[in-house]
């Protein structure tokens, strides 16, 4: 009754349930079991109540209409605590803003509420989301559901880890170089990234604008679905968004990029993306293998990139109009802003930040050289299933080297789906499927035909 | 795709000198313990880059956006609903005075 949001809408208008049955199931859970895995920093609930108790009135009023006006009425949502929530507490996970209190909210978090979901609470991040595990957090690491001694992958590590442990039915990330799909994967649930410039970004810190993405977790692809269409579309206020759908069709020909099952990637990961395909190729879908040798550049292409432009964006934080001083910033953030100044320094810029922009282009352009032949693209996520906490913490480079399959995509602009697939030794595999920009109709065609095929249910891990 | 450990033999150097102009100019002041850190961890990061030299950019533009767009814009107009009260505006300040910012001393008599 809880699990999807079609569930719980089909038991609201069956009046087998109310709002405030929802909310009181998650909270109770959440007060229960947060204290384990370090999920949330901030609570709404009292407004969660409220809210609840408002839209029992309507569905008793007009229980027929009533989820025409409010599409997500009985849904329950977190934001990573990046997001803007005006009145709620918003940290970035940083000790920077740890009492930083939103005057205005999010574009996309107006957007979610109007369409009548109700916003559970606030979810643990990498500080900054500068991180692939969560512990970079200044509020201490968000553990993985599946085995409390690894990693839920990161940054968007309390958002995956809230669907996958059914503390609610979907929460928003941002992904600016893995951070949906890889802890999606880490968890064994859904996890969307967007095309740039399909969801509004507006009232969400930034981290590096060129890059950055705001996408979705759930444990099912509808519900993925679902609020994509919601949250996208062109506002004025982020003036990067577009209005674009790219041609649905059928017979869908998918890329298998060969550069992303090379040497690096665990056996038992790539193992099991060929499983999949070979789910594809019984139900009539077409494969062929794409060259983009261009890929092993992604990582210095995106270290390069992404810091000059997070050192730009931090550059704001003061300490004066709002936030603690910049002594407050944690050895990452510090790391990164001090890199991305180096590669934008008189000297450095040629070498690093300027041929990092080049080879960018010639990443996108062999992807779309490759988008001419297929029409989607399905990989690994992640090179290695989830590492233990701690494993890499000590090791900047070899965590960075972690986003390798999952950062051509922000490079690219294009969007990137994680499909969970398996478990095995206790912890989540899966895949991820690419496609050109504004393609997500398709992908999210592809990702249904799997479910389909393999009569997916969502199985919760036991924590 | 990985890096090995022999790369860093031929390691380029950030020294705390370095790290430290680059302080100064991040706005950032780092304990000696984060120099010496920051000096080894961005020296390792810097020469995993040299893999880019490589690849041929000549003719190549650079890309810095993927949307195509251009000068959006909206209209000159105030929208009172983006704008904020005074009130919400100084609520996170930690010291203001007279609905002023107060601000360190940056220049000396």
């Amino acid at each position: 009754m809880f699990t999807s949001v079609r569930t719980t809408q089909n038991a609201l208008r069956n009046k087998k349930i109310s709002v405030r049955d929802v909310v009181s199931h998650f909270l109770t859970k959440i007060n229960e079991k947060n204290k384990d895995l370090n999920v949330f920093l901030t609570l709404n609930e009292d407004e969660s109540y409220e809210l609840a108790k408002k839209y029992d009135g309507l569905l008793k009023e007009n229980p027929d209409q009533i989820f025409e006006k409010y599409p997500l009425l009985g849904c329950i949502v977190s934001f990573k605590d990046l997001f803007l929530t005006k009145g709620l507490r918003t940290t970035a996970g940083s000790k920077v803003l740890d009492s930083f209190i939103p005057p205005y909210s999010a574009k996309v978090v107006d957007k979610i509420k109007k369409a009548g979901a109700i916003i559970i609470g606030k979810t643990n991040c990498d500080a900054w989301a500068h991180g692939a595990s969560g512990e970079n957090s200044d509020f201490g690491p968000t553990l993985n559901p599946w085995n409390k001694a690894y990693v839920p992958g990161g940054s968007s590590s309390g958002s995956a880890v809230s669907v996958a442990a059914g503390f609610n039915h979907v929460s928003f990330g941002t992904d600016t170089g893995g951070s949906i799909r890889q802890p999606a994967n880490f968890c064994g649930i859904y996890g969307l990234k967007p095309t740039y410039g399909s969801v509004s970004r507006y009232g969400v810190i930034a981290m590096a604008s060129s890059l950055d993405t705001v996408g979705h977790f759930g444990n099912n692809i509808s519900d993925i679905e679902n609020v994509f269409k919601i949250s996208s579309g062109v506002d004025l206020c982020d003036a990067t968004l577009k209005d674009e759908d790219k041609k649905q069709k059928d017979n869908i020909t998918v890329g298998i990029p060969k550069q992303y099952f090379e040497k690096g990637v665990d056996q038992v990961v790539s193992d099991k993306v060929h499983e999949a395909i070979k789910i594809f190729e019984k139900n009539n879908y077409k494969f062929k293998e794409v060259n983009l040798p261009n890929t092993k550049h992604a990582i210095s292409v995106y270290y390069i990139i992404q810091p000059a432009e997070v050192c730009s964006n931090l550059g704001r934080y003061d300490g004066i109009r709002f936030g603690n001083p910049r002594n407050s910033f944690g050895a990452e953030a510090k790391r990164r802003i001090i890199l991305g100044n180096f590669v934008l320094s008189s000297g450095y810029y040629d070498a690093y930040y300027k041929k990092a922009t080049q080879v960018r282009t010639l990443i996108i352009n062999e992807l779309d050289k490759a988008f001419d032949e297929v029409d989607l693209l399905i990989a690994p996520v992640s090179p290695s299933q989830p590492f233990k906490l701690g494993e890499k913490v000590n090791d900047p480079l070899k965590m960075y080297l972690s986003d390798v399959l999952t950062v051509p995509a922000n490079i690219a602009g294009i969007p990137g789906l994680s499909v969970p697939f398996g478990i095995h030794n206790g912890l989540s595999l899966g895949f991820q499927l690419m496609g050109p920009r504004f393609s997500e109709k398709l992908i999210f065609k592809m990702a249904r035909d799997f479910e389909s095929f393999t009569n997916y249910k969502f199985e919760p891990p036991k924590f | 795709m990985l890096y090995n450990s022999e790369d860093l033999l031929n390691m380029i150097h950030l020294t705390k000198s370095d790290i430290l102009h680059l302080a100064k100019l991040s706005g950032l002041t780092l304990t000696e313990k984060e120099v010496k850190e920051l000096s080894y961890d961005l020296s390792s990061v810097i020469t995993f880059f040299e893999e880019l030299k490589e690849t041929n950019t000549k003719n190549i533009l650079p890309t810095s956006q993927t949307t195509g767009l251009e000068n959006i814009t909206r209209a000159d107009k105030i929208d009172t609903n983006q704008t904020l009260s005074l009130e919400d505006v100084m609520y996170n300040a930690n010291d203001n005075k007279n609905n002023l910012f107060k601000v360190p001393i940056i220049l000396k008599k």
